[in-house]
């Protein structure tokens, strides 16, 4: 398999309203080691980010792509029912279901011959949530 | 049955359409009301506790060693309390896996599917949940229609469970805590109207939104 391998990333963040409110473009340098030692590509392609409902991140294309995982919190407590969802993407932007979860940390271990992955606030979440990061990677 | 859940060249196509209903919560009720309720399962889930240690493949093992350092729990101490919540769970007869740690910290995971981990305090009152899956055969390459599947765990003071589909009810059985259901594949495109509806044992309910799996 003819993989992509980089390295520095390039992520496209994207987070926004359902309306799109803002888009953030920004560089970052690939991680020295993947948390699987087979790994050699994992990139965060969202960091410290607000995403307000409807908020999307997207990492970059590459082949493989075999996991997708985000951390987050509400910024208003646990007595509001907001969620996060994972997805994996290809090249024209069609995209699997989306994994959904109520919870801080959530794994995706779908995997796609090549595209990219997605990280998204649920569009009906009542108010904007932290992103501490999605990050994805193939092996 | 051996089934490969891997998808290696086939994609979805999805309408990018957002649905836009509310989302409402009985805890807004009590929070009206003075009251802090309890949220997430941190009332107790006895099934982590009472049931048998449940045997791993390899790759569940795996997946659990990824999935344990998220709440603070080594892999070889995640497996020693790994336990089989659901087992048959959807048309592939998968199992839903759960964890915790001694702090209610836990995990719940359809291997090949989806996981998530988290405090037992996040949430909305009385459930954590994932919905995972979601391969429709209309996604080229894809022979087998799996569709999304809600999976989740209730704290010991939920007492029913019902989900509520563009109108159409269902009670959903809740057996060693936890409850699971096939989700209709509806485009993205097409209304879509779910809440999951719990009642507590002290007579209160809690109603979640639930997302469109096939959503944009």
């Amino acid at each position: 398999m003819n993989r992509l391998l980089r390295s520095g990333t390039r992520v496209l963040c994207l987070a926004a309203a359902a309306i799109a409110v803002s888009a953030c473009l920004a560089s970052e340098a690939s991680a020295t080691s993947c948390p699987n030692g087979t790994s050699t590509w994992c990139p965060t392609y969202v960091q410290n980010a607000t995403f307000n409902p409807g908020g999307i991140g997207l990492s970059d294309f590459n082949y493989e792509v075999d996991y997708n995982v985000t951390n987050w919190t509400k910024q208003n407590g646990d007595n509001f029912p907001e969620e996060m969802g994972l997805t994996l993407c290809d090249a024209s932007y069609n995209c699997y279901s989306y994994d959904y979860s109520s919870y801080g940390h959530i794994q995706d271990p779908r995997s796609i011959s090549y595209g990219r992955a997605k990280c998204h606030a649920y569009d009906n979440n009542m108010y904007p949530i932290n992103v501490q990061s999605c990050w994805t990677e193939n092996y | 049955m051996a089934v490969h859940f891997r998808n290696k060249s086939g994609v979805i196509a999805v309408t990018a359409v957002c649905c836009a209903a509310a989302a409402l919560a009985s805890a807004h009720a009590l929070l009206a009301a003075g009251t802090a309720p309890a949220t997430g399962v941190s009332a107790g889930v006895s099934a982590f506790a009472d049931l048998p240690q449940a045997t791993a493949s390899p790759s569940v093992a795996a997946t659990v060693a990824r999935l344990a350092s998220s709440i603070g729990m080594s892999g070889a101490a995640a497996l020693r309390e790994l336990r089989a919540l659901r087992t048959g769970v959807g048309p592939l007869s998968v199992t839903l896996y759960g964890f915790a740690a001694a702090d209610g910290s836990n995990c719940i995971f359809l291997p090949g599917w989806v996981a998530g981990c988290g405090a037992a305090t996040e949430g909305p009152r009385g459930t954590q949940f994932v919905i995972g899956g979601g391969w429709p055969a209309r996604v080229a390459s894809q022979t087998v229609d799996v569709p999304s599947t809600l999976a989740g765990i209730v704290s010991d003071d939920v007492s029913g469970a019902q989900l509520s589909i563009n109108g159409v009810k269902r009670a959903l059985p809740i057996r060693h805590n936890s409850y699971v259901a096939t989700l209709p594949d509806v485009p993205a495109s097409d209304p879509w109207h779910a809440t999951l509806s719990l009642t507590h044992t002290d007579g209160s309910t809690t109603s979640v939104d639930l997302p469109n799996p096939a959503g944009d």
